[in-house]
């Protein structure tokens, strides 16, 4: 058994298939963007354009399939990768169906991770900079302490306090 | 994909899985081999674009999802190298 589903924006397809229209900021025809799959007895497969999910989204979303599925991906076609997803338990139409769109999700979810992750990369580097090589307040109160110390133990000792009671101060 | 291949001496029973090598780890489906490798008698082929898996005897008791479990193992070790340290081997 074979299904196919447009799921995405696209602009001319007619609305028994399924498809959402998108225009576009001006009005004019939108990208068209669908995500097809096609549906067996045990099986769902689709195809991920890379251009738009890079390979690390695919694989963050992949490695969170694996527990409850068999994944096996292929390379179809240049720029694309193919996904199979077998359910490790109960299959059925509406089981697979909704798994493709999980994992459709799921690499809108791990390409936004990625994008946020990187748009705020500078910002984690200044915060882990300041948190191990600056002096915070929290360190120089620390080291002014330590400084404290090392004083402490280079002063002279005229009372002769630091000596244990057990030594004669005289003996000495 | 699995199938099913005919040796010279008769027809035994062997099935495949080519990983896209541009996906892939080959390490990574080494290391899948690897860890079945009890389980039935494999060969691996490097090839340009595939590193193929072929197996024969497989144990009876896993025979059905090997194939499967020997994807996902290689995937999930895909993913483990391309998330490591650039200095691993991949």
């Amino acid at each position: 058994m074979s299904n196919e589903a447009a799921v995405a924006a696209t602009t001319e397809a007619p609305e028994s298939s399924g498809a959402v229209n998108a225009p576009g900021a001006n009005g004019e025809a939108a990208e068209t963007a669908e995500f097809t799959f096609e549906l067996s007895s045990t099986e769902v497969i689709f195809p991920i354009d890379e251009s738009i999910y890079p390979r690390d989204a695919i694989f963050g979303a992949a490695y969170l399939f694996i527990d409850r599925c068999y994944v096996f991906l292929t390379r179809p076609a240049d720029g694309t990768v193919g996904v199979r997803l077998r359910p490790k338990g109960e299959r059925s139409e509406e089981i697979l169906e909704a798994l493709a769109g999980e994992f459709a999700n799921e690499l809108l979810n791990q390409l936004l991770r990625a994008r946020i992750a990187e748009s705020t990369t500078k910002i984690r580097e200044f915060y882990m900079q300041r948190a191990f090589f600056e002096n915070t307040p929290s360190h120089s109160t620390i080291d002014a302490l330590l400084a404290e110390l090392d004083e402490e133990e280079l002063a002279d000792d005229p009372l002769e306090i630091s000596v244990p009671w057990e030594e004669e101060p005289s003996a000495s | 994909m699995p199938a099913d291949q005919n040796s010279p001496d008769g027809p035994v029973a062997m099935d495949r899985l080519d990983f896209s090598a541009d996906i892939y780890s080959p390490v990574a489906v080494e290391r899948a081999v690897s860890v079945f490798g009890e389980l039935a008698k494999f060969t691996v082929t490097h090839g340009d674009a595939d590193v193929s898996v072929s197996w024969a005897d497989a144990d009876a008791d896993v025979a059905d999802v090997l194939a499967d479990e020997l994807a996902n193992y290689a995937l999930n070790e895909t993913i483990l190298l391309s998330r490591a340290p650039s200095t691993t081997l991949r």
